[in-house]
């Protein structure tokens, strides 16, 4: 999960307690626009050696979005820290 | 402008809203521009305005309302205040108008709303003596990816018209054209897009969706759009995202500017567009010069790959030799090169000091047929996301913000900083967000490093082939 965080982390140069999964979205922040969220699916590909899909990538709006697609593709994220998040 | 928008059909459509459906005739939008133009004028007479541009009609409205009154306008990328902050500083505008939702900078004075209510006008001083405006400023834009000094780009209304008819006629676009607004209008790629298609009587069509949404796309498609253009990072994000033009039946042209799409992608979206029965163009161009310099045909891309082609209508491109470089430089000539540039408002009183031929900066070559070849840049720029970032200005802005001596290089789409400094004294994150604001770049591709002293060449110039090894 902390890979998964620390993706928006370096994408975006903001603050961990700034990621909130259901408020930090697509266009919420100036830093999330379309440069951004290519820049994001760049990292999160990298981080967790997977490629996503056009479905995914379009539907890749908010943080808990982001968190089902990288399971869909196999990755195990902590289940504590995931519970904590939602 | 105006007089050439009377002369289209008032009742064919001009700008066309995908999101809401509402459609702007040419007689309404004529009419929108004589109400905001008399409101301009009783408050304002001839004074300099700064308008922060969106892509929705009044803003298109206010832009041509102050072409019309002869003020000259800056279009300016909305952002945080205190960016605007600085411009206001350095060139002392008349007034601001800036969507009615947007924060007011601090300097500026309670503001009134314009006609529409979209936008709200301040002016900034009521008492002033008048102050000397060239008399064929028109226009003044923003260079791309300029940091530091604010330098603004000085158009007149014939630059603006002559690269409007230049563009509509080499790329045909007639009144049934309808291009969708895929790039802001502060742009000088996105404000070609407004002005070539308003001067040939065709239709914008507006949203407020980004080209990676599916938004877009249904607005492209339930609008009828038949063009769209794009700079290279979004016909690279369209090709990651599996886009053909056959899925949009009525796209019938594709333009690209903006920098150097990857060949393979041109080569890509040259064979699917003309499988589509589409047409696909790779331009060139500067704000210096309006916007466009040169354009490769449709029908030649497919031998001209890598080519920035031929030059627009009533434009001529030359070769120039230079002392400091064995290659040689490419020279643009036409109606549409600039006046110059503005750093201070003292600036803004001054002639036509270019006369029409613009040294482009770029390094080129031609071949047999004509075609022209980019072979690097004189100046030092990194490019991050097709956006060329000067990285002089950047160093210019560390020096400036941070009273640092810094040495900008780009390491392989890594914009990296050296700055002299004790390395636990140096703050890192905070710089790197620093540029990331200024250039809108994410901050990832930003690296800042503290060094002991910037290695030097032996005629005393920074030595960026060492820092880059």
């Amino acid at each position: 999960m902390d890979r998964l965080l620390d993706c928006f982390v370096q994408t975006f140069g903001i603050n961990r307690d700034q990621i909130i999964p259901l408020k930090l979205a697509y266009q919420s922040i100036p830093e999330w626009d379309s440069v951004g969220h290519m820049a994001l699916v760049a990292e999160i590909e990298c981080t967790f050696d997977i490629r996503l899909d056009t479905d995914d990538i379009i539907g890749m709006s908010d943080v808990s979005k982001a968190i089902e697609i990288v399971q869909k593709h196999g990755v195990v994220l902590d289940d504590a820290a995931l519970a904590k998040s939602r | 402008m105006n007089e050439l928008l009377a002369q289209h059909n008032p009742s064919s459509i001009a700008i066309l809203d995908a999101d809401s459906g509402t459609a702007t005739t040419y007689g309404q939008l004529l009419a929108s521009i004589q109400r905001t133009s008399d409101v301009l004028r009783r408050e304002l007479g001839r004074g300099i305005v700064f308008h922060v541009a969106t892509n929705t009609v009044p803003s298109i409205v206010l832009y041509l309302s102050c072409l019309e009154l002869g003020c000259p306008v800056a279009l300016l990328e909305p952002g945080p205040s205190n960016r605007l902050e600085r411009l206001l500083q350095a060139f002392d505008p008349d007034a601001i108008v800036l969507p009615q939702e947007a924060e007011m900078p601090a300097s500026a004075t309670p503001a009134a709303l314009l006609p529409d209510g979209a936008y709200k006008i301040s002016l900034r001083s009521t008492a002033r003596a008048a102050r000397p405006l060239n008399r064929n400023l028109a226009l003044l834009l923003t260079t791309s990816g300029s940091t530091g000094s604010p330098k603004l780009v000085r158009l007149t209304q014939n630059n603006v018209l002559a690269n409007a008819h230049s563009i509509a006629s080499y790329l045909g676009i007639q009144p049934g054209e309808r291009s969708i607004q895929s790039l802001p209008m502060h742009y000088s790629y996105g404000l070609s897009l407004v002005n070539s298609h308003l001067a040939a009587g065709a239709t914008i069509v507006l949203t407020r969706h980004s080209f990676m949404r599916p938004e877009f796309w249904d607005g492209f498609d339930r609008t009828r759009c038949t063009s769209f253009a794009g700079v290279p990072y979004m016909y690279e994000t369209l090709h990651r995202l599996q886009f053909h033009p056959k899925q949009h039946p009525t796209m019938r042209t594709m333009t690209q500017a903006g920098g150097g799409l990857r060949r393979d992608l041109i080569q890509s979206f040259y064979e699917s567009s003309s499988s589509a029965g589409c047409r696909f163009f790779v331009m060139y161009g500067q704000t210096e010069a309006t916007a466009r310099i040169s354009y490769v045909p449709s029908e030649q891309l497919g031998e001209k790959i890598g080519s920035i082609g031929i030059p627009i209508p009533n434009g001529r491109l030359s070769l120039a030799t230079r002392e400091d470089s064995d290659q040689q430089e490419l020279v643009y000539s036409g109606p549409n090169v600039m006046m110059g540039y503005a750093e201070t408002a003292a600036d803004l009183a001054d002639g036509d000091e270019l006369e029409g031929t613009l040294r482009t900066g770029d390094l080129a070559t031609v071949d047999n047929d004509g075609f022209f070849f980019l072979a690097g840049r004189l100046k030092r720029f990194a490019k991050l996301f097709g956006r060329r970032i000067s990285l002089e200005d950047v160093e210019k802005d560390l020096e400036m913000q941070y009273s640092i001596h810094a040495a900008a290089i780009d390491r392989g789409g890594q914009l990296t900083v050296y700055a002299v400094a004790q390395d636990e004294l140096l703050d890192r994150a905070g710089i790197a967000r620093y540029l990331a604001q200024r250039l809108s770049v994410p901050p990832k591709y930003i690296t800042v490093d503290a060094i002991a002293e910037i290695p030097m060449t032996a005629s005393g110039k920074k030595d960026y082939k060492t820092l880059s090894s």
